[in-house]
């Protein structure tokens, strides 16, 4: 069965990063989501991003962290990836480690269902302890998004 | 005052006036009902007085050519009040309370008749002859024994009365005319061997008999008729209109065989109802709602109708014994009745209190005693009953209102929709309303709903601003992907709904939005925005059925 989140995964999606801290890597994600949709306000959706991670962390352990978000202006769900090789240390991860494969995940409002799938199944996926490793010696974005895909 | 007679003569004139007149009445009940809802007073009552005040004890504003125009119109509302009443006696019930209600019925009839006639004889007999005094005796009590079930049964639905007495009153209002007309024929039987004059005694038995008879034939055939039609029908406004029809009919053939219309009426409804009780259930609702305007013509009629005559201080005692004596022998027959057949107290204590209403049946049986003993009888007979009609359909209601709060039976007749319409979402709020915070991680808020009853939550801040709802829908989802239980929030899952309703709006109107939002519950928030709850639409049907059943176990009580 295939996952739901590589429908919404593409290659331009799935970057390498340099960032150090966790406002600068929902920062840098934001840019990328308001690139392709400029609708977007970026500084409100970094807000919301920061109010849901003040809430819990979502650094859930192994390096993985996931923000996620429902927003009303979010028309059909996005999945970005980031890989960030010298981890982010202020995640505040479930595990205290520092994180360095970041999914985000954002949906509507109303994507519910989506939302928690999609969620699910990233999660299950990053889990797998081979799959974390092909991912940060993948030496391209592409390589990531195949290993993600495959 | 003869300026104000001038002027209203002539807005009288004329026959396009009518509409004028009808106008203006309705829209005169209409105000004076409101004004005598604030001093606690039965509607009915504003509408007789508005009737006296524009009637010929008035300024005669409705005119006695008037007045006669509109006889059709006065039957046709005491055929609709009639066919209501009948359909308000539900069978079954009158069969759990018949041993009650036939006790109740004979001897608060009989009881007024052996007053009345008792006290009669004795008083006309300082005045009359014996022969005199006894047939005054006899046709006084017999007719004392009627009672009207417009007024009575107006004020019932005005306070939507409900329980054994209200059962009980009903029953006897319905069928105590049959006893007086019965009484009356074999009274004047009587009284024509009394004075020996030549009557035509099996004849004068046998009419009433035939005019109840038919009249019961008449409307249990209408019934079955008409319940035959029904079957084919679903649409309330069609079958409101067929049962209209079917009314007038009834009331039309009556007046053609000569039957008694409002028994005829009467069965009718009390038929239908054991043959197509929802569709007569549907009937009687609708009825309630377009029948107001009808009722207030009729009862302003009424009072315009009414009229003292000029009396004599003989008159006078006549007419006040006849008042105490029949108020004191429907109460103690009553009290008797109720005794004897093991009645709970209150209808001892209270039903005598709605028989004092006399009107249609006593004023034509006092028109009839008028018609056959011309002279000192008959002018005594139809001056007393005139005059006493006149008093007691005024304060008739009133005592009727008084009787059926003693009782505890006001406002037992509720349906859903009054209770909708009289609840506020405050009387749902719990006082101390249960919220999930939006960092409450799933496993927790499970905890929390496994612990209450509550099927849906509201999701705040930590500063207490509303943020949406939690249902067992969005949990089902989150439990669908079992690597989240630890993981996700209550923020994550709840549903921000944008609709929500303020603690002062009306039941019936949160019920409203929640039907047009398709929504199973909505959140309740104060003017501030500060989160007071949920409202679900299951706890909106527990409420009403809770007080449902609370309205009927007291009318049981």
């Amino acid at each position: 069965m295939s996952e739901s989140y590589k429908k919404y995964l593409s290659k331009n999606s799935v970057f390498f990063l340099n960032v150090k801290t966790k406002t600068e890597l929902l920062d840098a994600m934001a840019s990328r989501v308001v690139a392709e949709d400029s609708s977007l306000d970026k500084s409100e959706l970094v807000t919301k991003l920061e109010e849901r991670e003040e809430l819990m962390s979502t650094g859930m352990g192994l390096g993985i962290g996931v923000p996620h978000l429902r927003y009303s202006a979010i028309k059909n769900p996005r999945v970005l990836v980031g890989i960030c090789r010298s981890g982010i240390q202020d995640y505040e991860s479930m595990d205290g480690q520092p994180v360095k494969i970041v999914a985000m995940i954002l949906v509507g409002e109303s994507q519910h269902q989506e939302y928690l799938k999609i969620l699910s199944e990233l999660m299950k996926k990053l889990k797998q302890d081979d799959v974390r490793k092909k991912i940060l010696s993948a030496s391209s974005p592409e390589e990531v998004y195949n290993i993600l895909i495959g | 005052m003869e300026f104000l007679n001038e002027v209203f003569s002539k807005i009288a004139e004329g026959h396009l006036n009518i509409l004028l007149l009808l106008g203006l009445v309705l829209f005169g009940g209409t105000i004076g009902a409101k004004y005598f809802k604030k001093i606690k007073m039965p509607q009915v009552i504003a509408y007789l007085v508005l009737g006296i005040i524009v009637g010929e004890s008035g300024f005669k504003i409705l005119s006695s050519d008037f007045l006669v125009s509109f006889e059709p119109f006065n039957y046709f509302a005491l055929g609709l009040i009639s066919f209501a009443l009948g359909g308000e006696l539900d069978l079954g019930i009158l069969k759990k309370h018949g041993k009650v209600l036939s006790w109740v019925l004979f001897l608060e009839a009989f009881g007024a008749f052996i007053f009345v006639g008792t006290g009669f004889f004795f008083l006309s007999s300082f005045v009359f002859g014996f022969n005199t005094a006894l047939v005054i005796a006899l046709l006084a009590g017999s007719i004392s024994a009627a009672t009207a079930a417009a007024g009575t049964t107006d004020v019932l639905w005005e306070y939507r009365a409900k329980g054994t007495m209200t059962t009980t009153l009903l029953g006897v209002i319905a069928l105590d005319d049959v006893l007086a007309l019965l009484l009356f024929a074999i009274s004047s039987s009587a009284a024509f061997a009394i004075l020996g004059l030549s009557a035509n005694t099996l004849e004068n038995i046998i009419k009433p008999v035939y005019e109840i008879g038919g009249a019961s034939l008449l409307g249990w055939g209408a019934a079955r008729v008409l319940s035959g039609q029904l079957k084919n029908y679903t649409e309330e406004e069609r079958i409101f209109v067929f049962t209209m029809g079917m009314v007038i009919l009834v009331l039309g053939i009556s007046l053609i065989l000569e039957v008694d219309m409002l028994m005829a009426a009467t069965v009718m409804g009390f038929s239908l109802k054991n043959y197509a009780p929802r569709k007569t259930t549907v009937i009687l609702k609708l009825l309630e709602k377009f029948a107001g305007p009808i009722y207030l013509l009729f009862f302003v009629f009424v009072g315009a109708k009414l009229t003292l005559s000029s009396m004599t201080p003989l008159m006078f005692l006549f007419i006040a014994a006849f008042l105490a004596l029949r108020m004191g022998g429907k109460w103690v027959g009553t009290a008797l009745g109720a005794k004897i057949s093991g009645a709970p107290s209150k209808i001892g204590r209270y039903l005598p209190l709605c028989l004092f209403s006399q009107s249609g049946v006593a004023i034509g049986l006092s028109l009839i005693a008028a018609q056959r003993f011309p002279g000192e009888i008959g002018q005594t007979i139809l001056v007393v009953v005139t005059t006493t009609v006149f008093i007691v359909q005024l304060i008739g209601p009133a005592f009727t209102k008084v009787a059926i709060e003693k009782a505890g039976e006001a406002g037992l007749n509720i349906t859903e929709e009054d209770i909708l319409a009289g609840s506020r979402v405050s009387d749902l709020v719990r006082p101390r309303p249960e919220v999930i915070y939006n960092d409450m991680p799933l496993s927790a808020i499970l905890k929390v709903y496994a612990e209450s009853d509550q099927n849906f939550w509201l999701v705040v801040d930590k500063e207490g601003k509303y943020r949406g709802v939690i249902g067992f829908e969005n949990l089902r989802n989150a439990l669908a992907e079992p690597e989240l239980q630890n993981f996700i929030l209550a923020e994550d899952i709840l549903t921000p709904l944008s609709q929500h309703i303020e603690p002062e709006l009306s039941l019936a109107d949160a019920a409203r939005k929640l039907r047009q939002a398709n929504l199973d519950a909505i959140p309740i928030l104060d003017k501030e925005g500060r989160a007071l709850g949920v409202l679900e639409e299951r706890e909106i049907n527990q409420y009403v059925h809770k007080k449902l059943l609370e309205a009927q176990s007291k009318a049981e009580a």
